[in-house]
């Protein structure tokens, strides 16, 4: 069984597993060859299946304006302000081009080089919409937004739409062969159920389709507690679906038998636990019904070195 | 006389229900022309009324945008009767210095928490967001304040409140302050592990909390 770290919100930001794999700070996040260095370091040191770029979840916003503090190898990087003052001047915004935007190019090129390099799973690494539009805009304001001029949310969660949808679709052509789109902001916990099939599921789908129509595959996660989403999920085309350690993988199992999901270790336990002690949750949530292991939330840049690699020595356990 | 009373703050609950931040403007300036004291009008009308909004929370009829525009109506109200609390006297019942820890930016929660704190008449210190740490710290012990509220939403950036738990301690400040942290990473066993004296899910289990904790150091 494979044990992966997709990049972006799920990336493998443990300072310990960084700096083993040769973080070079400011340019891991803004040069393709390091970034691609770094990331085939981490599998190297890790024994993770994929390599995964990028190492944070600004780059979209970046490429749309939003001010970024690149961090340290302690703290990821950190939208730092707002690219909009509102929805509606988002609206009226530009989606991003993937070949000249921000760091972009950077994550591409190093697709490109990891693509020439490996032979190992590629996974690209995308934000969500209402994610990206809550980094462009105050995401209170967005909130009130979506309350009081839904038709202004809608066309500014368009325009998130098109610029992670044409950075999903250059990084398949850079050679990703899977891209993982996490959607922490934009959830049926924090908007309701009835919101979420409404401004984030057709969204999630069309980013999806063009993803697949790429040839590659494409994964979903969405934070907080997934299970009163199921049904709308269901109806999104997309290879496996990723939720919060919070969710159990049996009962989601339950509630949608064929799907395939990624997930489920607990980040505090991969924070503050043993190797032992993850060893055992990985074969725990392989019982429970999971089918790809991998971090089930944002990882803690606390996290030892050795409870990755426990991690991903417990899944090879687990044959296929 | 008592029925109108009645009446004036079950409509400024109201209007804080139901988003309507001019209602609640007006429902609290007419209930001090009816000569309701400003502290009646806090507790009994905006207070009330975030309590039925968190009852909307939990049984999922609101949600996070819903939970915002609430807090925007119970501001208006409380922005027209904070001038008559001071004169009442009743304004600062215990200090509450709040902040997002650094490294995280996501304040929407800890904005809620703020909104219910005031609404049950402490004084907030709100420090803002991706707050250095040494922060919380050193507003607590200039302010004499009785807790330090603190919330994240990242997993990269939850140790950073057992620094500043740590700190309160070192500083001579442990008999003095309390500490509780919220947010979607932390738990109450987080809580217990990092030496914070109570963890709080929700906005409303914080503002119980948080009353509590400022009652004890009375």
């Amino acid at each position: 069984m494979k044990a992966i770290c997709p990049g972006g919100m799920m990336t493998c930001s443990s300072a310990e597993v960084m700096r083993a794999a040769g973080y070079v700070r400011d340019s891991v996040h803004t040069d393709g060859a390091t970034m691609a260095s770094v990331a085939a370091g981490i599998a190297a040191v890790t024994g993770l299946d994929n390599v995964g770029v990028p190492f944070c979840m600004t780059v979209e916003a970046e490429a749309m304006g939003a001010p970024v503090d690149l961090g340290s190898v302690d703290v990821e990087p950190l939208v730092t302000g707002y690219a909009f003052t509102s929805a509606a001047a988002l609206a009226a915004g530009c989606a991003a081009v993937p070949v000249t935007d921000g760091r972009m190019p950077a994550v591409i090129e190093a697709v490109r080089l990891l693509s020439a390099g490996s032979p190992m799973l590629i996974t690209g690494s995308v934000v969500g919409p209402v994610s990206l539009a809550t980094s462009l805009v105050e995401p209170g304001d967005f909130f009130r937004a979506m309350l009081e001029s839904p038709d202004t949310a809608h066309a500014a969660l368009d325009v998130c739409t098109e610029t992670i949808e044409r950075f999903a679709v250059a990084l398949c052509a850079a050679g990703a062969g899977v891209i993982v789109v996490a959607e922490p902001s934009g959830t049926g916990e924090i908007l309701g159920p009835a919101w979420f099939r409404e401004f984030v599921a057709p969204r999630l789908a069309r980013i999806n389709r063009a993803v697949l129509a790429e040839g590659s595959e494409v994964v979903v996660h969405v934070c907080g507690d997934v299970r009163t989403i199921v049904d709308v999920m269901r109806e999104v085309p997309m290879t496996a679906f990723s939720f919060d350690s919070l969710v159990d993988v049996a009962e989601m199992r339950a509630l949608w038998p064929d799907g395939r999901f990624m997930g489920n270790v607990s980040t505090a336990l991969l924070d503050r636990g043993t190797p032992e002690r993850i060893d055992l949750a990985v074969a725990g949530v392989r019982y429970r019904g999971i089918d790809i292991v991998a971090p089930a939330c944002g990882i803690a840049t606390s996290t030892p070195l050795a409870n990755v690699a426990a991690m991903a020595m417990a899944a090879h356990k687990q044959g296929v | 006389m008592e029925n109108s009373r009645d009446d004036v703050l079950g409509r400024l609950a109201v209007a804080v229900l139901e988003m309507d931040q001019a209602r609640a403007a007006s429902c609290a300036r007419e209930a001090l022309l009816e000569g309701i004291e400003a502290y009646a009008a806090v507790e009994s009308g905006l207070a009330r009324g975030m309590e039925l909004v968190n009852e909307r929370f939990v049984r999922h009829e609101y949600f996070i945008p819903e939970l915002l525009l609430c807090s925007d109506a119970m501001y208006a109200g409380l922005d027209v009767l904070r001038p008559h609390l001071r004169a009442e006297g009743r304004a600062g019942v215990g200090t509450v210095v709040l902040g997002v820890v650094e490294g995280d930016t996501h304040d929407i929660g800890k904005n809620l928490v703020r909104a219910m704190v005031e609404s049950s008449g402490a004084r907030v210190i709100d420090l803002g967001r991706n707050v250095p740490l040494s922060e919380f710290v050193d507003v607590a012990e200039r302010e004499h304040a009785d807790v330090v509220a603190m919330s994240t939403l990242m997993t990269s950036t939850m140790r950073g409140m057992e620094r500043v738990v740590s700190m309160i301690a070192d500083r001579g400040l442990g008999d003095r302050v309390r500490t509780i942290i919220g947010g979607a990473p932390v738990s109450a066993g987080f809580a217990s592990e990092i030496g914070a004296d109570a963890y709080a899910p929700n906005a409303a289990a914080a503002v119980a909390v948080v009353q509590n904790m400022v009652r004890a150091c009375g």
